[in-house]
């Protein structure tokens, strides 16, 4: 059984910015700022991404993630996905994850289309027998033919984009996570594509899907949060989405989380 | 089907986070094949479009050993038979450690797409720099092969001794790297630091020279130089002599002592290397 238990999740960017990226400056704050007093990086600033975030999810699930850029939808994905570790509270996912955060991960444009298959499978946690098991199925969905013997630097944009999203698309998994619901290819492709997403849905037994589009939203999920400068509403059920969608945007909530300097 | 489940949890005590990073390690040993890909993919990825691929490396490193052995062995006044396998051990082994480290520099910044997307355990990164240069180092031991049935003296190799030799500097320099990487990712200006000090180890550490021809004074200082120890426990044996024990025990309590320290280090700041990215 898939499951998801969040307890407390809060996740801090500490910002090395420019200028303190640099070992010079890093040894004259050191000097300037009086010795070991401010060693810790008391001046770093940090942004609060994520605040105290509980979240129990179990199979049949799908979660909507609603909010503004900046929000914390996409860190909310990234630690559920343990690209992040908490800072404070816990994260516990049970199943085989899959991420639909960056299709484009780990293709490399001097490789052929057969070889960024085997690149993208092992990324993704394939083995190469699965990865072989997958490739007749991959390269026949992705319509690319005799140019999946060519480097990607050949292909047009449009036709990465198949072949990126014909490999991200071709796992299986207990738990999805996706940052928006993916649109590529042309118009007899994206009907196909459109198909072979939904059907990865439904086979998902939870789907967390981060998105702006209220409607796609009330389609796919059966519950929703909304997230606001790091903090997260209550769990609701969709068919509140209108309600609570429209107080959203309306109202003047929607703080950016603002930096703000470690103690 | 198999339950897998994933548990994230907050920085614990520092024992709770020793145990994180240990088995962040474990993890990525199991998930060798993952590293042993992206190594053979960024081998092939500098050579793609090339008639002789990764030989090149081997030419290159033919012609470097051939060009400068010749003028050398002059200036040193040493014969082409005692000099070229001295400058063609010596450029070869020290181009596998300093890649390393060099290398090493960009482990995470290199791999920075996969680590923000994936939760891929960190030290794969580092298997991969050090496959890729074990790759590369193994086209270039042609050459090796070559000199040593040149100058008539391959069945004298102590082949056995050499591995280890190799194997024990490999594990030096391994560690080195994890820690100039995870420092290179957090400060950018690094990187050419690092690039300068190895550029002036390269002149301290006997690649091009004999280190016999060392004063006792300058052998004293060859002593705590970790790469003269490095190169002695592996250019020996591939030149038909047998290594000193000495060099050996220095490296492996080096390893030993390195590894510890680079593992703290790491055990400490593993989290944040995501967030230096």
């Amino acid at each position: 059984m898939a499951s998801i238990d969040v307890r407390g999740l809060t996740i801090q960017f500490p910002v090395y910015g420019a200028d303190t990226r640099s070992i010079k400056r890093h040894f004259t704050r050191i000097a300037v700022g009086g010795m070991l007093g401010r060693r810790k990086g008391s001046s770093l600033p940090v942004v609060v991404a994520l605040q105290n975030i509980s979240l129990s999810l179990k199979s049949g699930d799908r979660l909507g993630l609603i909010g503004f850029n900046g929000a914390g939808k996409t860190t909310l994905l990234r630690a559920l996905a343990g690209v992040y570790t908490p800072d404070e509270g816990t994260v516990t996912v049970t199943g085989r994850i899959a991420s639909l955060l960056d299709v484009g991960v780990g293709m490399d444009m001097f490789a052929t289309g057969y070889e960024n298959i085997r690149l993208r499978g092992l990324i993704a946690g394939l083995s190469d027998k699965q990865i072989k098991a997958k490739v007749d199925e991959i390269a026949a969905f992705s319509g690319l033919g005799s140019y999946l013997a060519m480097p990607l630097k050949a292909y047009s944009s449009g036709m990465q984009g198949r072949l990126a999203f014909a490999v991200a698309t071709s796992i299986e998994c207990d738990v999805l996570l996706m940052d928006e619901w993916l649109s590529v290819g042309d118009v007899n492709f994206r009907a196909q594509a459109q198909a072979r997403l939904m059907s990865l849905v439904n086979q998902s037994s939870i789907v967390v899907l981060a998105s702006h589009d209220p409607t796609l939203v009330k389609t796919l999920c059966n519950k929703f949060i909304v997230l606001d400068g790091g903090h997260a509403s209550e769990v609701y059920d969709v068919e509140l989405m209108d309600d609570v969608y429209s107080g959203v945007v309306g109202g003047v909530g929607s703080l950016l989380p603002q930096p703000v300097a470690a103690e | 089907m198999t339950e897998t489940t994933t548990h994230l949890a907050a920085r614990g005590s520092y024992a709770v986070e020793v145990q994180g990073a240990a088995k962040e390690f474990a993890n990525s040993l199991r998930g060798a094949r993952i590293w042993r890909v992206l190594a053979m993919n960024d081998i092939l990825a500098r050579y793609r479009g090339s008639l002789i691929g990764p030989f090149w490396i081997t030419l290159t490193q033919g012609a470097f050993v051939l060009g400068i052995g010749l003028l050398y062995s002059q200036l040193f006044k040493m014969s082409t038979k005692d000099y070229i396998p001295l400058l063609a051990n010596g450029v070869i082994l020290w181009g596998l450690f300093a890649s390393i480290i060099l290398e090493g520099c960009e482990t995470f910044i290199y791999s920075a797409s996969i680590i923000k997307q994936t939760s891929l355990p960190l030290p794969s990164f580092l298997w991969r720099v050090v496959t890729r240069n074990l790759i590369i180092f193994l086209h270039q031991a042609v050459v090796l092969v070559i000199v040593a049935l040149w100058f008539g003296y391959l069945l004298k190799i102590q082949l056995w001794w050499a591995v280890i030799g190799i194997a024990l500097g490999v594990v030096n320099v391994a560690w080195m790297g994890l820690v100039v990487g995870i420092i290179c990712t957090r400060f950018r200006d690094m990187p050419q630091v690092i690039g300068s000090a190895m550029q002036m180890l390269f002149f301290l550490t006997p690649v091009l020279w004999d280190p016999k021809q060392a004063s006792p004074k300058a052998a004293a200082l060859l002593s705590v130089n970790p790469f003269y120890h490095m190169l002695a426990v592996t250019r020996d044996p591939l030149m038909g002599r047998t290594p000193h024990l000495n060099s050996f025990i220095v490296l492996i309590v080096m390893a030993v002592v390195g590894w510890l320290a680079a593992f703290a280090f790491f055990a400490g700041v593993r989290r944040r290397v995501v967030h230096y990215l």
